[in-house]
């Protein structure tokens, strides 16, 4: 069941068209990305669907609600991309006063432990560092017990430890039957987060697919790079019907191919007892996904 | 709406730099002309000027305070606090009757304090019931200046709250004789300035001194000036989101 319906959302501003057609739909618990290049229109679409902002064409539809409708507040957490708390607010006054707006709120305390927070409650926002304000963001976008949570670039800023961390958390929210929003431009994020993804482009959705349908749509090859031990005929490989084309570079091999090249490779080198050093499989990424779906870099 | 007005309370405590100003200039420029005037009587009246002045400085230091929440307001548009609480239930009227509140409790000791310098310092001698309408009646009719600071709030940027705020401090405390007495200037400057809300605030402290019978009609003027006001919040706040 669709529990946000997008659909031919446009919104500009003045001349400059930051969402120009965009459609999809979110289903219940999953997580849903939507991915692009910064100034995409990814803020823009989800400011749609939080009622901050009002499209300027299409319909959306949140839990079968205008976004604007007052009851839908109670059911959708939002964490905004840039969060301004007030400097002096501490985390648990913070926490607390959201806690007061919901008819049904989570409790601070156990919200708190979840997050690794506890230690910083009484710390005011502004001393609080990247990672402890996103975490206090999640908090305060989760204090409601909401049905779906909108994520904005969670992750930006952090440092790679804090921005695996913050991803456990996001896998946890999921975990609570919470559908998650996700919008990001990190690669990386969409590809391990999120069940299905939104790629958009220049204020228009070029896909929607999950991850790995994304990946396929690219290219099914598979390249493998590594060094013999022993010298060995081409032969023996371009023989596999897995092999399209083997190159020499130096000492490196570089093998092309498709469906399961890997162990069709690794069987026939080992059955001449030759070992491959420095294997490294390569497999098209969701980058190369962007490329084709785009006709550009992914450029941030 | 009482879970985010007493943190709203709790935030006002924290920075008393506004209000401090706002009771500092009132209560030293009371002091200083109160010096100056001595022992003379408002012209036509046995009233003394010391005794007069509490009434404009009272007043001036109660709508100063009561605007400057207008300043947090445009500091939480420009920073997106404002755009983090409108994602949340606290609906619109909860959050801007907060706003208005906090600006009454922060305009509830510079009149206050400005007639203490009157009595203690001044020797200023009235009967309790005009004590009382000169700080409470001087209080509780600077609403109208709360809702005027919310409204700039919502109008003015960040960088430029601060300047028409103190345009309006500035203006409204000279032009309505505030600052410094009108009765030394012509009477056709008297007359104009009675368009403006803050005569009819010193009216209130003036009416309890000289016992005329203006209280009704400040209350009026007043009044339709906190409707109209009001309206226009109502109206900027939802402009900007439709706007949005």
């Amino acid at each position: 069941m669709a529990v946000i319906e997008v659909r031919n959302l446009h919104k500009r501003y003045g001349e400059t068209v930051a969402v120009d057609d965009v459609s999809f739909s979110v289903e219940r618990g999953e997580i849903f990305g939507i991915l692009g290049p910064n100034g995409a229109g990814k803020t823009t679409t989800v400011e749609c669907i939080e009622g901050l902002r009002s499209p300027d064409g299409g319909t959306v539809r949140v839990l079968g609600f205008e976004p604007r409708e007052d009851q839908l507040r109670q059911l959708v957490g939002a964490q905004l991309q840039e969060s301004a708390l007030p400097e002096k607010l501490e985390v648990r006054e913070a926490l607390e006063l959201y806690a007061s707006f919901y008819r049904n709120p989570a409790d601070p305390d156990a919200l708190l432990a979840e997050l690794g927070m506890t230690g910083h409650q009484h710390k005011p926002y502004k001393k609080l560092s990247g990672g402890q304000k996103q975490r206090l963001s999640i908090a305060l976008a989760l204090i409601g017990n909401p049905e779906i949570a909108v994520l904005d670039e969670l992750t930006t800023g952090l440092d790679p430890q804090a921005r695996r961390d913050t991803w456990d958390l996001v896998e946890a929210i999921r975990d609570r039957g919470v559908t998650v929003v996700l919008v990001t431009h990190f690669m990386a994020e969409a590809e391990r987060l999120c069940d299905r993804i939104a790629v958009i482009d220049s204020g228009r959705v070029v896909a929607v697919d999950t991850p790995g349908g994304l990946v396929d749509r690219v290219s099914a090859d598979t390249t493998l790079r590594f060094r013999p031990s022993a010298p060995f005929d081409d032969h023996l490989l371009t023989d596999l019907p897995e092999v399209r084309e083997v190159r020499r570079h130096n000492s490196q091999v570089t093998v092309t191919g498709s469906g399961n090249l890997l162990h069709a490779v690794a069987a026939v080198l080992a059955r001449h007892q030759i070992v491959a050093a420095d294997l490294r499989v390569e497999q098209a990424s969701l980058d190369d996904a962007f490329v084709a779906l785009t006709g550009r870099a992914f450029d941030n | 709406m009482t879970g985010y007005l007493t943190l709203e309370i709790k935030r006002m405590l924290r920075t008393p730099r506004f209000v401090l100003f706002a009771i500092a200039l009132p209560t030293l420029l009371y002091l200083l002309q109160s010096g100056l005037y001595k022992d003379e009587s408002v012209p036509g009246t046995d009233v003394k000027y010391k005794a007069y002045l509490l009434c404009g400085l009272a007043a001036y230091g109660a709508f100063v305070s009561a605007l400057s929440t207008g300043i947090r307001i445009a500091a939480e548009r420009s920073g997106g606090w404002q755009a983090q609480l409108r994602l949340t239930p606290l609906s619109p009227k909860a959050y801007l009757l907060s706003k208005v509140v906090v600006s009454m409790i922060v305009a509830l000791p510079a009149p206050i304090i400005v007639a203490m310098a009157g009595g203690f310092i001044e020797n200023v001698h009235l009967s309790a019931g005009a004590w009382v309408q000169l700080t409470l009646g001087t209080w509780l009719a600077s609403l109208p200046f709360a809702v005027l600071g919310v409204l700039l709030g919502l109008l003015a940027s960040a960088d430029s709250v601060q300047i028409y705020t103190a345009g309006v401090q500035l203006g409204f405390g000279f032009l309505s004789g505030l600052l410094i007495p009108l009765t030394g200037f012509p009477s056709w400057v008297a007359s104009a300035v009675k368009a403006i809300p803050s005569y009819w605030l010193a009216d209130i402290g003036h009416g309890a001194l000289l016992g005329n019978n203006n209280t009704a009609l400040a209350v009026l003027v007043l009044g339709a000036w906190t409707v109209a006001l009001s309206a226009l919040v109502v109206f900027s706040y939802r402009r900007e989101a439709a706007l949005a």
